[in-house]
Order: structure tokens, then sequence, then C-alpha cells
């Protein structure tokens, strides 16, 4: 069961970075924020996710999980 | 199949591990940072564990190379992934150690079992380290490698139990599962975090100034400081763009903590560096330590060691890690220039995985080449370097990691592969995970399809789950099973599973596994089986001669056999020349070897071999045997006169796994409670009748002697008549003392004479006394008809067990002199006869004539029984 999730992270997001999760839509970009909305597999997946954006230098400012489709 | 630790002392291995043992120079770039040393010096000083830990491009690994680099000494290790194997965590640790704390790591191959960082080695750790009368650094990089296994768990002891001396320094991106709270609250925990780490104003200067050449006036340099909040890697990065451009102004149109700042700047960065270099960087961000020749390997070049020295002397992009020529890279620009990579050639990092792994193969890293192809999914690759080399990954102590690199590959491939199954299911075996064996043994069954040679392996792993769970008689079948398959397909090609399947190897292994199932059950035939078992061909394994001798001797032990010695000493001393400590394999003949101490009342001897072997077998998940060798540790306490300490040992035993005893340790489980609860006066467990029938001969007996002490000569001969198996070597002695209790109990002195005798004569040889103890207290009285007067010598020692087993004193028939237990008081000293008289204020002909009467008195033949027998008298402490 896929699971739905918004993701804002603290400030803009370069070109690659962006690619970390190029299957989330961007909703919205600020000098302060992005945030990203997608579907992960499961929690691992999700934790894996977190994980690379870390990797590549990016704060986390919120999670939540989104209701269903 | 159990490990045989190889050490490879030299070669491109050795220098991998080298480097993760040795700080190396800090990069030449690197400012200084006397505020942070100041801190690492001030929280080594008084806290045991200091935490360094902020995400990527902070600059921990430059800061502790630098602070090492001035602080004497240091013992270093730099995790990586593979340490989650707990072997790999242990053999570094003692390495890093070693040059700091001499000694530390000299017989750890020998010395112990512990198949990795287990209690035994952090105790040794900690007395080591305790002793060395200095303070020992020990700083452990990148620990999140090993976050989750019992590796960090055993670190975490390590920290909360550091003696004065020691001092751990731990560094991660994420906070590791060490008990942290409680630490600080405490007062024992330093921390370096991510604020900490930052450049101040002054530092942002500084790197500017060293990276770029450029000086920044104060403004410029806190508004980049405000720009990038003092991260690191930005700041260098911001350094590197301004080489070539000196406007500062430049970085204007980044916002305060902008994260992005890193990526712009670093692909500003690289798009000005000599193509040659760039191309380098990208094929290499695929891999995560970076060697001259292995990065020619892997990308196709000739001139890595080159570029990889150039970049060193110019950039940021390569960290040096310990050895000369080895690197690895900024992992925050590792990750974005892989992401490069993929971007502009999707095929070429699974190629340069490839590359590299067959580069790993021919320089004898098996390990990191199977990484590489799992990274690559390359199965079709990996599989063969799994069966090739499984033998070598497993002694290489690589166990942990085999299991992973399996499970990497999809399921459906796994399912076409039945040589990989059984290896898997093998690998479940070996690591005491019988449930998963059983589950994938019984999916590749079900699945169809299955080769008789095929067929016999999974048989034969069915029935080696003996070792780890309680057997089913229905096994017994697939061992015969097993057998005639490769007899009637000689030319059926058998997978060889971790090196240790071929049919030879089967066809020794299977009658001993076979053993244990017939010991464990209490079948018939054991004993043939066991001698069978032994008899193996000279060419199979040490391993499985260790094995052999080693069932033989526990069957030969529990029959009282005179054999039982020599078996168990010819599987232990196997096990020393040709297996490594980590092994598990010669656990058996300890227990057996316990038993013969046991049962001639060396209780200590026992004692030591028993702890031995439950370490051993708990650690390795080997239920069956260490359920056994807690009963029988119960059965030691009992034998020295302690019930309640027996009783406690049971309840031990019980609770040390969900697995359900073997009917045969359950049985022996019985006996020692009904005897100890006995001894202590606290109930009959098994008023008013017994719950189920023995399966033992020793359970049985424990149950008539109980009837004869109650008097009750009638149940007695019910028991006897529901006696569990018919005559067999074993249970052959518990059945003669049985009848003879019976015997005597229903008023047939002589008989019961005769057979007493003729087992006396069988125990004598030997000094065997521990047999009779399952006789309980009726024991006493049966010894006290022959001849006149009370029991002498052998009978008279066994007199002297079965009551202290009872918890109860036994007086000589002819008491000791005031001088003569003088006299004894000192045997234990090992002090000489003129010392003895010297001290007694005597000659020492006076001396010999009351040792003389001594050994008379307690039936001993010489000092060291004398000592024993009177221990068992309680006439000496």
């Amino acid at each position: 069961m896929p699971l739905h999730y918004e993701i804002v992270l603290r400030g803009p997001l370069g070109p690659r970075q962006a690619r970390v999760v190029d299957d989330f839509e961007v909703v919205s970009t600020t000098p302060e924020a992005t945030t990203i909305v997608g579907w992960v597999a499961d929690q691992s997946s999700l934790q894996g996710t977190l994980r690379r954006l870390a990797d590549v230098g990016l704060d986390l400012v919120a999670l939540r999980e989104l209701p269903g489709p | 199949m159990d490990a045989t630790p190889s050490p490879t002392e030299n070669g491109p291995v050795a220098t991998l591990v080298r480097s993760k043992l040795d700080p190396g120079r800090p990069p030449d770039f690197a400012v200084e940072r006397p505020r942070l040393h100041r801190r690492l010096d001030e929280a080594v000083r008084s806290q045991p564990l200091t935490l360094v830990t902020a995400p990527g491009g902070y600059g921990k690994s430059v800061l502790l190379r630098q602070w090492a680099a001035t602080t004497e000494p240091v013992a270093w290790l730099t995790l990586d992934p593979r340490d989650r194997d707990p072997v790999r965590v242990a053999r570094h640790l003692l390495g890093a150690l070693e040059p700091v704390v001499p000694g530390v790591g000299a017989g750890a191959r020998r010395g112990g079992p512990s198949p990795g960082l287990g209690d035994e080695l952090v105790d040794r750790l900690l007395d080591h380290v305790g002793r060395a009368g200095r303070p020992v650094v020990l700083v452990l990089e990148d620990v999140d490698h090993i976050e989750a296994t019992s590796a960090l768990e055993q670190l975490a002891r390590l920290v909360v139990e550091a003696p004065p001396d020691l001092h751990v320094v731990v560094a991660c991106r994420a906070d590791p599962d060490l008990p942290l709270a409680r630490l600080r609250s405490a007062g024992r925990l330093g921390e370096l975090r991510a604020r900490d780490l930052t450049f101040t104003v002054d530092e942002v200067g500084a790197v500017i100034t060293s990276l770029s050449g450029h000086s920044l006036a104060v403004d410029e340099a806190d508004h980049l400081q405000q720009v990038t909040e003092g991260w690191p890697v930005a700041v260098q990065l911001a350094a590197l763009s301004l080489r070539g451009e000196p406007d500062p102004s430049d970085l204007s149109r980044f916002g305060p903590g902008d994260r992005a700042i890193v990526d712009y700047l670093s692909a500003e960065v690289l798009a000005r560096l000599r193509p040659d270099l760039r191309a380098f960087l990208l094929d290499v961000s695929v891999l995560e330590e970076l060697r001259g020749d292995l990065c020619d390997a892997a990308t196709g070049r000739t001139d890595s060691a080159r570029l990889l020295e150039d970049l060193r002397q110019d950039d940021v992009f390569v960290v040096p890690v310990g050895s000369p020529g080895s690197y690895r890279l900024h992992r925050l620009v590792r990750e974005l220039l892989r992401l490069d990579l993929l971007a502009d050639a999707p095929e070429r990092p699974a190629l340069i995985r490839r590359r590299a792994a067959a580069w790993c193969v021919e320089h004898g890293d098996l390990g990191q080449a199977a990484d590489h192809l799992v990274a690559a999914e390359a199965w079709d690759d990996l599989l063969p370097l799994l069966y090739d080399h499984s033998r070598t990954m497993w002694e290489q102590g690589e166990m942990e990691s085999l299991l992973p690199w399996i499970e990497a590959i999809p399921l459906p491939i796994r399912r076409e592969h039945p040589r990989l199954r059984l290896t898997e299911a093998a690998i479940h075996l070996l690591v005491g995970r019988p449930e998963a064996t059983a589950a994938v043994i019984a999916a590749m069954e079900d699945g169809g399809g299955v080769t008789p040679g095929e067929q016999a392996v999974a048989d034969f792993l069915v029935l080696g789950l003996v070792e780890d769970a309680p057997p089913r008689p229905e096994v017994l079948e697939r061992g015969s099973r097993a057998l005639a398959l490769l007899d009637e397909t000689p030319d059926e090609e058998v997978p060889r599973v971790i090196g240790g399947t071929d049919p030879l190897s089967l066809r020794a292994m299977i009658p001993v596994f076979s053993t244990k199932v017939r010991l464990l059950l209490g079948a018939e035939g054991t004993l043939d089986s066991a001698r069978q078992g032994a008899d193996m061909p000279i060419e199979a394994a040490p391993i499985f001669q260790v094995h052999g001798h080693g069932t033989l001797g526990l069957v030969e032990a529990v029959a009282h056999l005179p054999g039982a010695e020599a078996s168990a000493r010819r599987s232990i001393e196997l096990a020393e020349h040709q297996l490594g400590v980590r092994s598990p394999a010669p656990a058996t003949a300890e227990v057996a070897l316990a038993i013969v101490h046991r049962e001639r009342g060396e209780l200590d001897l026992a004692v030591e071999r028993l702890d031995a072997a439950i370490a051993h077998t708990t650690r390795w998940g080997r239920w069956p045997l260490a359920g056994l060798a807690v009963v029988e540790r119960a059965l030691v306490d009992l034998a020295a006169g302690r019930p309640d300490d027996a009783l406690a040992h049971l309840a031990r035993g019980s609770a040390l796994t969900a697995v359900p005893p073997a009917p045969f340790v359950d049985d022996r489980h019985r006996a020692v409670e009904l005897l100890a609860r006995r001894a202590l006066g606290t109930g009959d467990p098994e008023t008013p009748a017994p719950t189920r029938p023995p399966v033992t001969a020793e359970l049985a007996l424990v149950r008539v002697g109980l009837a004869v002490a109650d008097s009750d000569p009638g149940r007695a001969r019910r028991l006897l008549d529901e006696w569990p198996t018919k005559i067999d070597p074993l249970g052959a002695f518990e059945r003669a003392l049985a009848e003879a209790l019976v015997e005597r109990a229903v008023g047939s002195v002589a008989d019961a004479r005769r057979r007493v005798e003729a087992l006396l004569a069988s125990t004598a040889p030997a000094r065997l006394v521990g047999p009779y103890v399952l006789g309980g207290p009726a024991v006493t009285a049966l010894l006290a008809d022959l001849g006149a007067g009370r029991p002498s010598g052998h009978a008279a020692a066994v007199v002297a067990a079965v009551a202290r087993a009872g918890g109860r004193r036994v007086d000589l028939a002819d008491p000791l002199s005031a001088r003569e237990v003088e006299v004894l008081q000192l045997l234990p000293t090992r002090m000489t006869n003129a010392d003895i008289a010297a001290e007694l204020f005597v000659s020492t002909n006076t001396v010999k004539t009351h040792l003389k009467h001594i050994y008379q008195k307690l039936g001993a033949t010489d000092r060291d029984e004398a000592v024993r027998h009177a221990r068992d008298l309680h006439l000496l402490d």
C-alpha cells in the first residue's frame, strides 16, 4: 500500500538535488522552503528518500502523510 | 563449514584494512581550528564518550584528522558498510588498539570462543585498557555504518563501562544508538554538533585565503558566513569558485541558509576543472574507495594515480584515507556527482561497478567485489562469485555479509537457482536460524523440479537442523534417503554449497547428524551410529572429523564408556589445530569432556568446560547442545551439594531459548530437578504420579531410586517394568543400578550385591562416581551391604559422592585423628612433605606415616585424590 507524503525542505533545491526526488511533484518554492509531494512504497522507501536528501545536503523542515488519492 | 580465520597480511586487502586504521595526514588546504581542538582535548580529558555528529559537509573528518595528528596516542578506526559483520569490527578494533595498548590483540585469535564483538572481547578490552596505565583515545569514524548491529550494542557497553583511562570519540552523521541521554545527564558525554562545527567569520576568511589565495574584506567574509551559515563544504566550494572569478558579490544571489548553494557552486567548480579530471571524477563517484590501480581497472584509464594526486594537491574533492595513494571522495560532492553521471550515462555506473568487482576478485577482496555486483544488480556475475567463494568468504568471517548479498537478489531469480537456495538455507543453518532453513527448503521442494543431487543436499541440511533445534523422528529417513540417492545416482551432480556438500562430505556427516538425532530422541542404536560417524574417511574435512569424534565422545560419555575422554580430546585437538576459535564445532566434545570430569568428581574442570560450551553454543544458536550443557551444569551443582544452585541453573536453561527442549535434554532436566527438590525437601514435582513416561534411562533410574528411598518397592518395580528403551549400551548402567536397587528393596540382597559388585568393577578403573548420583539416596544403603562394616575405596568414594549430592555428610568408618586432620588441612596447599613437617614441628617420616593413614582411611591412592575425597566428605572446604 503506497503512502502519499508531503516533504518540506529548507531553501530552494539545486537542479541535481532535485533529481533525488524527481518522482515527486514540486508544489511550491520560496527562498525559505521547497514543498514537494509524492508517493513512496512504504516506510523503508520513505526513510531511504530522507537519507538521500540529507546526503545531498538538504535540511528537512516538515514531513506529513497526506490522505490517499 | 565453520570459520578458519585466514588473515591476509599483504596486498591490496591489507592496504585497505590499514587505511581504516590510520587517519593519515590531514589535507594541506585545511585551516587549523584551535577552538575545536581545545574542546576535543577537554572532552576526552573529562568524559568517556565524545560525540562528533553533524550531517555531511561539516568537516568532521578533517577536524578529527587534524586533532589526531596532534594527540598522542590515538587508536583510529574508520567503519565502512561491510562492518555490519561484528567479526570484522572485532578484528579491526583489536588492530586499531594494538599499537596503543600493546598485547590487547595477542592470543585473541586463539583465546576464546568469541565469534565477534561479544561480551568476552569487550571484557578483554576493558581489562587491557584499564591496566594500560595511561589514557587511551579511540576514534571511531562513520559509526552510521554499524547502526542497528550487535557491534554497536557492544560498543555501548564499552563506553558505559569505560575505565577512567578510556576515551571514545564517535563521529557520525546521525546520532548513534548509544545511551546518550543517560551519559549526558551523568555528565559523561562530550558533544560537538553541527552548530559547533560551522565556520566563524574568521574561519571563513582563513578558508577563502587558503584555498583561493584571495583575501576577503571583513564585511564580505561576514556576508559569506551568513549566506552559507558557516556550512564548511559550502564555504570551501565558494572559495574554489573564487579562484577564477574573484568577485564575492557573485554569491549575493544566494539567500541565507540556501542549501542549493553547494549544488550550484560544485557545478561551477567542476565545470572549470580540466576535462580529464572532470570525466575521472564523474566515473569514480561510483566507488567508495579510490586507489590508482582500482580506478584504472574500473574506468579503463591508465593515469588514475596521477589524477588522484592532482586532485589531492588542488581541491576539496578527494580526502586521503590513511595509507598513501588511498582516497575517498568528499561525500556530499560524491552524491551530486553520482546524480550527474546517472543523468549523463545511465549504464555507466553498473559497468564501472562490474569492472571494479573484477579487480577486487583478482586481488582477493571478495566481499568488496560482491558489494559492487549487488550495487550494479549484476546477478549473473554475482552468482558464480557466491558459489566459488562462499567457503572463503565464510572463512574470512564474512558470514553476516553473505545473507544480505543473497537476499539482495530478487526472489524470482533466486527461485530459478536451486543451488543458490540451498546456499541460503545452509547459511541460515550455520548462523542458528533453523526456521529459516526449513522454510527455504520447503519452498524449494514445493516448487518442484528438484534433481536427485539437490534433494540429497536438501535432506542433509534438514538433518543438520539437529544442531539448532530438537529433531523429529522423520528426519532420520531424510538421512537414509540422501545416502540412497548418492548411491543410486553416482553420476548425478551434487551442488556444492559453501564448499561442504560434495558426496564425500555428505557421507561423512549424515551418520554424525543421525547420531545426534538418535541421542536427542532417546532412540536405539545411538552408539553404533556414533561409531560409524567417527569412522569417516581420512579425506573428510577436519571440521567433519571434529564433529564426528566429538559426537562419539558425547555418546560414550553418556554411556560411561572409557573411550569418551580420548574421543572428546581428539575432537578438541583437531579443532585447535585445524579450525579457528570462532568455530562452535568442538562444543560437543567440550560437553562430553565435562561429563567425564563430573563423573570422576572433578567438578571444577567440568564447570570450566561447560562454561566454554555454553558460551559457544548460545552464541551460535546451537540450542539442543546449549540446553544439555546447562542441564549438565545443574548436575554439577547437584553433585557439589548445592541443589538450590542446580534449580537456578535449570531455570536459566529453560529461559535460554524459545526452542522447546529435546526429549533427551528434557529428561535430564527432570532427573536433576527431582533429585534437587528431594535434597532441599521442597516437594516432589511428580506427586502423585509422573506426568509422562521417561524417554531416557537416566530419568527412569531417578524415579526408581526415589521410589526405593520412599520404601515403596511396588512403585519401584512398576517403574522398572516401564523402562523406556530396550537394553542398549546407553542406559545399561542405569538399568543395572535400578535393578539392584529394586532387588535390595524386595529382599534379594545377594542378587543386588552381585550386581553392584559388577557395576563397581566397571566404574573403578576410571574412578567414575557420577553415574551413581542419579540413583539418589537409596544407593548409600545398597553399598553398605558390601563386605563387613562400612564401604571403603571406590565404593566409599561413590557413597560420599551420592551423600554429597543429597546434601548430607558421611562419617568415615575409621575417623581421622586430630593430627591427621591437621596434616589434611595442609594438603591442598602444595607444600612439600618437608614443609609440612617443619610447619607441624615433626619429622618428615612422621608426616609420611600420617599420609599413609589418611590415604587408607579416605580410600585414596595419592594426595590429589585424598584432597578430593576429603572435600566430598566435607572434611575440607
